[in-house]
Order: structure tokens, then C-alpha cells, then sequence
């Protein structure tokens, strides 16, 4: 009232003054385009550190003397500066009304690893704090405190990361950028390495094939990566990063609004391992000799009429040195004496979306995407080469109608374009071959495949409050090699209580394996790799796959805010093709087949999280795995180098305002049944002439301490130093066909020390 | 095995210093603290961040609670170094509203 009152005198005594005046108007501008003045909206002026109001017609007055900023705000709307010279008479200032604006975006809490209470799918939603927990150099770190993801290596070689959803490999997870498919054939051994944690906001992991909006490709699941928005008011961010490992990392964020309509957010990201490092002493690098450089702009330009357009480039290069401590970056891996590797990846993207809405409310709209990946990989392995070059083209075009409040219809036509061109050169002479030959054998394999679909699609969405969702789905698409795919996809939530929540689904994708790049590993064996049988008819590329489950949450009374949840979680995915790669039937070769008989996975997962009192966060989750392949010559048997079970328990402890932040991860991860040749191994373990892995444990931690801008984090992985020793075979035959670092269970590298540094500059 | 269980009692031991600290400080300075929940424009997740990023830097802030759902700033500070008026300015300052949120309580 005081204020009010204040302000009223402060408006009285300007309006007496006229010489200087400066009439100022603030209006509301709807998202139809018409106006409206906003009373009692509040202006700040900056220099005099003094807050006014307007009067009831939106208008205030104000004497000025100075060069002045003021900024114009009301609750629920957007804010307007502007800049004024003494002198100059009137000026207005627009607002329009938030929501209009940025989505829907819920959280409010210091929420890291969550359950999304809203979404009709089992969504686990990993926040900006959760990225935080832990180092996170690249997107394969930030799912170390998520029991439904599992991040492991590809091989002990190539730095390659690979996760697994639900049992199976990454490779049938679709991954999204902003709901657009990403990491796709080529780019996709080294992908996950590709996404700098800094540069993210959040990602959400939904189990099980959801939509069919991005295609057929989601078989396990989604995981769709939200990046650092354009309109976030931070015009500079820096992250430093060194690790014990000798990497080193930078990553800079760049937010600015250039105007009410136009946004951007420029995000660059270098890292480097300085050193090789062999702990093992094998003669092998521990991991690759890495540099990095990672260029990303986007921007977002936002009408008041609610049209708005997306785009953005990208651009990366990263090159790695791997193999023997012998070799040099110089070398010829062809002609060296050492067994090296080099691989360099190149890649380009472009996007394109636009949101068109067709009514004044928005609830009619179009949308369209469009996005251009290229992306060209050259490396060696020994004396395997293998280069590639992807061209990929996605247009999607969206038509949606929310009818009324429980009824939405969307309807789509998209299209893929595919060029993949890759060779595979095995320089080697052989003691043993496939066919035994005095001769020495150099074999090459040549892949070429141009693949283009077009598929409809349409999604019924009915919702009842906040107790029912059903969501329907039916695509069809016409693929070039193919023929005729189609896919429905069903997902039910059905809320008994507010605190009971239930969730069914269930669906049908398709894949075309990309045999080379999805198994990167065999590269990193002395083995023939055998296409010879899937080669001859693209037909054999298909994957086909449908996946089933349910979630059932409970929203407990107990704890610090009643924010305690215990999630328990079923999912089942059968096969009726696959393209399977097997070491085991052939001790010279990497067979690639079709399967022939059976192929599931039964995962089951408990999710508990509970704060004990304020600011103390404790999540535990459980997973079990029972993943079963046919392969030739054995039969229907436990999927090789899948993990039965993983634990993990997470605590984090944050003092007031999270000025100091703790947090500890231990994991412990279970037995996986390993491929025959690894018998002998260290650690291995035979169990009725089958082998498995041990079950062991790993221990993260990390403090961080928070300044006006600035963070500073230290901490650890792999405490309790926990490593697989020997991970590669025959390391002293480094030419010979029993070499092989493709067997990977555990962690390659001891325990780690990490520091960082994270500056931010607000706006 | 058993050096999981070492690890994770280290670390039960710590969390329970750390508390410890925590109440113990809060005990010797009760008598100045004041509390003020403001009603505010902010209404992204952005606009959480800038606050929490900012306002726990403001002289005499002692703790902070930004609810997003209700758009309101709670603040707990230290009476004889701030007041209400530099704690909304300095809300303001970050762009949004801050209007004291005024809990009417019912009268006896």
C-alpha cells in the first residue's frame, strides 16, 4: 500500500514537471495480435534502483534526466526494456502474456533423477541438477545414476560408449534432439560421446516404443535431450573440466535475446586427452587419444501470433588415436609395426521446424520438420580400415487439433532419405581363413544403400482430467527395400488415486541394422568379419521388434514434503528379426545372421526415492534382466555381455541453497554371461561351461560449492577402483585371429579424480 | 562387498557432520531472523534458476525457496543486515515482480 502510495505521489510529482517528461505506455499484446493496456504494471528503473506503476489506463510518466533503462513487468506476462534519452517524449512497451511463449515447463523442486507424474509413458526425467551429480563430460556419463539405462564400453579400443535400454543395445533406443531423431546410423557408435553434458537442460528416458510421430525406430524406448534454450537469460556460460585421466574440457553457452522476436544460444564444446595413459600395462592405450571440437548455433524466432520457427546448425569433428602405447599419430597404420587405430569422424547437421498455429487459441495447428545430417567417418583398426559417409534427410509435417478438453487428433505424413555408402578393408594374410588357403587373403566389403520411406500416421489422444490418457497411434510407411511396414501403438494411464499411478503400453518398430557401425567392437578383434549371409538381400537388414509393459507408482505419505515414490516396472520385447553377431560359432570369425527362433528380454524394475528431511534426497532402483537370443549352433541361451541385475543407491545432501551439494552413487552391477572364448579370463567366472563376469561395485562421488556465479565441483569415479584387467585378449599377438577387445563387462579405467569449474553470467 | 558397506557408512558419517553443522548454526542466530514470502512473475524454469542462482548472494539471505507452481519467493534472512524493500528490489532487478504475499490468518 506504501509503495502504491508512493508510486502515486512519484507519478503526481513527474506529471508537474514537463520540460523532461517521458510518457510511457505498457500494453498487453495478444496472441492474436491485438492490444490492450496493461494498469499497475510495474516499471524498474535501472539507474535510480526505483520501481513505479502505471496508472489505471497503463500509462505512467517520469521525469528524466539521464540516459535511462526500464523495464516493464507483470506477473504472467513477458518483460520489455527499453532505453531512453532525455528528450524523448512517449515510448511503449509490449508484453505478452508467458505461457504464450516457452512450453509448459514443471518443476519447481531441486529434483534430480525423477518419475514424470504427468506423462502417459514411464518417463524418468533427468534434470539440469542431475547432469550435475556427477562429471558428466558427454551424455553416455549422465545415465550412470539410472538403473534403466546401462552405459558400458563398445570395446577396450575405441573409446566407443554404448547404453542399453531394457536389455538391448542403444542402437534400438531412438534418440531425439527436441523431439527430432538423431544419432543415426554413422553417427551413432560415437554419438552418445557427441553430446556434451553441459550443453543439456534435461533428458527424458520413456521406456517402451511411445510415438510414432519420429518414425518406427523406437523399439526399447525414447531418450530426448533438451538443450540450453536460446531464451535462457544467460549470455555467458563457461565450464572447465580436467580429469586424472589427463582430459581436459571447455565448454561455452551463449543465451541472447536479440529482440522480443528473435532468440539464439550458440554452444561450443573442445576436450582433449593430453596423454596415453596404460595402467594395465598391456602395451594398450586405456582409452583413445581424444580431440574434440563441437559447434552448435540455434535459434528460435517467437511471433506474438504464436507463430514460431526453429533452426539451427551443427557441426563436429573429433579424431582418436587408439591402439598400441607404440603408436604415433604419424604412423601409417598399414605399415606400422604396432597395432594402432585412428578414427575420425566429421559431421554436419541442419534443422529446420516451424510451428504454425491456424486459430487464435493454438489448438489447431501445423508443424513441420526438416533436418539434413551428413556425416563421414574414416578409421582403422590394425589393418582393418573401415570408412563410411552418411547423407540423411527427415521432413515431417504434423497436423494437430485439440477438438476440446479431452479429445486431440493428430495426423502426419513423413519421409526418410538415407544414403549410406561404406567400405571395410582387411589388409591381413591369414594363418586360418574361412576357406583354407596357402594365399594370403585381403577381403573387402563394400556397402551401399540407399534407403527412402515415406510413412502416414495418425494419434488419437483422449484425456479425462488427470485420471485418464489413452493415446492410440497407427503408422504405416513404404520403405524402397522393405516394402509395406506398419506399426500401431497403444498407451494407457489411468490414475486410481492422485497418488496411484498406472500406466500401460504397448507397440510395434521396425529398424534397418546398420551391421558395420552398430558393432563397432568387432572392428577391434583379429576376427573375419563374415557378412557374407546378410549381404545378399537388403531385406536381411530388417529389425523387427514389439515391446509390451506396464508401471505402476505409488506417491507415498512419508518424508520431507511427502515426496517419497516407490515405481515398480515390467517390460517385455519379443523379436520376429533380428540381425545377430555371433563369436561364438566360428573361432576365426565375427558371423552376422538373421535370427532363427527366438529373441526376447524380460526387464523388471523397482524405483524408490524418498527426501528423509529437507534438502537430503535418497533414490535406490533395481533392475533384473532376463535376456534370451537364439544363436546357431547353441540354441535359445542368455544374451552375451547383458547384465542381469544393476543396483543403484544415490544420496544427495545439499546445504541451504544448495551452497554445498554431496553426493554419492554406488552401484552394483551383476553377472553377465560372456562369449566362450573369454574362459580363463581374469575374474571370469564358469558356471555349468557357461561364463560369467563377477558382480561388482562402483562408487561415485562429488562436492560442489556454489559462489554468486560461479560453481566449483571436485570428485570421483570408480573409488573403489574396480577394473576388468586384460580386457584385451592377446594384447602381445596384436595381429593374430585370438586377438580381441570386444568383451567388455566391466570398467577399463581405475578410479578418477575430477575437478570443474562453472561460471555463469545471467542477463 | 565389504568395501561397499565401509564406503557407504563413510559416507552416512559425513552426511551426519554435515548436519550437524547445518543446526548448529541456524541455533545461534535465530534471534535476528526474519521470513517473507513475495508473489512473483516467474514462471519458467529459467526464471527458478536466475533467482536461485542470484538471490542466495544477496546480503543477509539465509535460505531461499522458489515455488514455480505457486509463483512465489520465500526468503529467510538475517533482519539487522536487509530488509523486505532490498530483497524485492533485488528481485526485481532480476526482471520479475515481487510482491509481499500477505497470509491472512484468521482472526480469533
Amino acid at each position: 500500500m506504501k509503495k502504491a502510495l508512493l508510486s502515486a505521489i512519484f507519478i503526481l510529482f513527474c506529471t508537474t514537471i514537463l520540460a523532461q517528461d517521458f510518457k510511457g505506455s505498457v500494453i498487453y499484446r495478444r496472441s492474436d495480435g491485438k492490444t490492450e493496456p496493461l494498469p499497475f504494471a510495474q516499471i524498474y528503473i535501472i539507474e535510480k534502483a526505483k520501481l513505479i506503476e502505471t496508472d489505471e489506463n497503463g500509462h505512467f510518466t517520469i521525469n528524466l534526466e539521464e540516459r535511462t533503462t526500464m523495464v516493464a513487468t507483470y506477473v504472467g506476462y513477458t518483460k520489455d526494456t527499453l532505453i531512453v534519452d532525455p528528450g524523448v517524449p512517449s515510448g511503449e512497451f509490449y508484453l505478452m502474456g508467458e505461457n504464450e511463449v516457452d512450453e509448459a515447463v514443471v518443476t519447481s523442486r531441486q529434483l534430480t533423477n525423477t518419475l514424470s507424474r504427468i506423462k502417459p509413458v514411464r518417463t524418468e526425467v533427468i534434470t539440469a541438477a542431475g547432469l550435475c551429480k556427477m562429471a558428466c563430460c558427454n551424455l553416455a556419463e549422465s545415465f550412470e545414476n539410472s538403473a534403466s539405462v546401462t552405459v558400458g564400453y563398445s570395446d577396450a579400443i575405441t573409446g566407443a560408449r554404448q547404453i542399453k535400454l531394457l536389455g538391448l543395445a542403444g542402437t534400438y533406443t531412438q534418440l531425439l534432439d527436441e523431439n527430432r531423431p538423431v544419432m543415426r546410423g554413422l553417427a551413432s557408435p560415437f554419438g552418445l560421446t557427441y553430446v556434451p553434458g553441459q550443453w543439456l537442460e534435461s533428458i527424458q528416458i520413456a521406456k517402451g516404443p511411445s510415438s510414432v510421430i519420429n518414425g518406427l525406430e523406437a523399439i526399447t524406448g525414447q531418450i530426448n535431450m533438451e538443450h540450453r534454450k536460446p531464451t535462457d537469460e544467460v549470455p555467458f556460460f563457461l565450464q572447465l573440466f580436467g580429469s586424472s585421466h589427463a582430459m581436459a574440457e571447455a565448454n561455452v553457452a551463449s543465451s541472447l535475446q536479440l529482440n522480443e522476436k528473435w532468440s539464439t544460444v550458440i554452444l561450443a564444446h573442445a576436450s582433449s586427452v593430453l596423454k596415453s595413459i596404460d595402467h594395465n600395462d598391456d602395451g594398450f592405450r586405456d582409452e583413445p587419444q581424444a580431440t574434440q571440437f563441437n559447434l552448435s548455433n540455434r535459434w528460435l524466432y517467437y511471433d506474438p501470433s504464436g507463430f514460431q520457427m526453429r533452426f539451427g546448425i551443427r557441426a563436429l569433428a573429433d579424431d582418436r588415436l587408439g591402439g598400441q602405447m607404440g603408436f604415433e599419430r604419424d604412423h601409417d597404420p598399414l605399415t606400422s609395426e604396432f597395432w594402432g587405430s585412428r578414427i575420425k569422424n566429421k559431421g554436419l547437421n541442419g534443422y529446420l521446424k516451424l510451428g504454425i498455429p491456424l486459430n487464435e487459441e493454438n489448438s489447431h495447428n501445423i508443424a513441420i520438420v526438416a533436418d539434413y545430417n551428413y556425416h563421414t567417418l574414416g578409421s582403422s583398426y590394425g589393418l582393418k580400415t573401415y570408412d563410411g559417409t552418411q547423407k540423411s534427410i527427415f521432413l515431417n509435417l504434423i497436423y494437430q487439433n485439440q477438438l476440446n478438453d479431452h479429445h486431440r487428433i493428430s495426423f502426419g505424413l513423413s519421409g526418410q532419405d538415407d544414403d549410406f555408402r561404406e567400405d571395410v578393408e582387411d589388409h591381413r594374410t591369414y594363418i586360418f581363413t574361412p576357406v583354407p588357403s596357402p594365399d594370403p587373403i585381403t577381403y573387402k566389403i563394400p556397402l551401399h544403400r540407399r534407403e527412402r520411406s515415406v510413412g502416414v500416421y495418425g494419434e488419437y489422444n483422449y484425456t479425462l482430467d488427470d485420471k485418464v490418457t489413452f493415446v492410440g497411434s497407427l503408422r504405416g510407411d513404404y520403405n524402397n527395400i522393405h516394402g509395406f511396414l506398419f506399426a500401431p501403438r497403444v498407451t494407457l494411464k489411468y490414475s486410481f488415486t492422485d497418488d496411484i499411478i498406472f500406466r500401460l503400453l504397448g507397440g510395434r518398430g521396425f529398424r534397418t541394422a546398420n551391421i558395420l557401425a552398430d558393432n563397432i567392437g568387432i572392428f577391434s578383434t583379429g576376427r573375419i568379419i563374415n557378412v557374407e549371409e546378410i549381404r545378399g538381400d537388403q531385406r536381411n537388414l530388417l529389425e523387427d521388434a514389439w515391446t509390451y509393459g506396464g508401471n505402476i507408482t505409488f506417491y507415498l505419505p512419508f518424508g520431507y514434503e511427502n515426496n517419497t515414490y516407490i515405481s515398480f516396472d515390467y517390460f517385455r520385447n519379443d523379436f520376429l528379426k533380428q540381425v545377430i553377431v555371433d563369436q561364438e560359432l566360428d573361432i576365426v570369425q565375427a558371423v552376422l545372421y538373421n535370427l532363427d527362433g527366438k529373441s526376447y528380454t524380460n526387464t523388471y524394475q523397482v524405483d524408490f526415492s524418498i527426501d528423509p528431511i529437507e534438502r537430503f534426497n535418497i533414490v535406490t532402483t533395481f533392475r533384473y534382466t532376463d535376456a534370451k537370443v537364439t544363436l546357431r549352433g547353441q540354441g535359445l541361451v542368455e544374451r552375451p555381455l547383458t547384465s542381469r541385475f544393476k543396483a543403484v543407491f544415490n544420496a544427495q545432501y545439499a546445504t541451504a541453497m544448495n551452497k554445498w551439494t554431496f553426493d554419492f552413487t554406488a552401484q552394483l552391477n551383476g553377472k553377465t554371461k560372456l562369449p566362450n572364448f573369454m574362459a580363463g579370463q581374469d575374474k571370469v567366472i564358469e558356471k555349468d561351461g557357461e561364463y560369467f563376469s563377477p558382480i561388482y561395485p562402483m562408487f561415485f562421488a562429488q562436492i560442489t560449492r556454489k559462489f554468486r556465479g560461479i560453481d566449483v565441483y571436485i570428485g570421483g569415479e570408480n573409488l573403489g577402483n574396480y577394473r576388468q584387467r586384460n580386457a584385451i585378449l592377446n594384447a602381445d599377438k596384436p595381429f593374430s585371429e585370438e586377438f580381441n577387445a570386444s568383451a567388455i563387462w566391466g570398467p577399463l579405467s581405475g578410479i578418477k579424480i575430477y575437478a570443474g569449474l562453472r561460471l555463469t553470467i545471467w542477463k | 562387498m565389504k568395501q561397499f558397506v565401509k564406503i557407504i557408512l563413510a559416507i552416512a558419517i559425513m552426511a551426519l557432520f554435515a548436519f550437524n553443522a547445518d543446526a548448529q548454526n541456524s541455533k545461534k542466530k535465530q534471534a535476528n531472523i526474519a521470513e517473507v514470502t513475495f508473489v512473483s512473475s516467474i514462471d519458467c524454469a529459467g526464471c527458478v534458476k536466475k533467482v536461485e542462482g542470484n538471490i542466495p548472494y544477496e546480503k543477509g539471505v539465509k535460505d531461499l525457496k522458489v515455488n514455480l507452481d505457486d509463483q512465489t519467493i520465500y526468503i529467510k534472512y538475517d533482519a539487522t543486515k536487509t530488509d523486505k524493500e532490498k530483497l524485492a528490489a533485488a528481485i526485481v532487478k532480476l526482471g520479475y515482480t515481487a510482491e509481499e504475499k500477505v497470509i491472512e490468518e484468521a482472526k480469533k
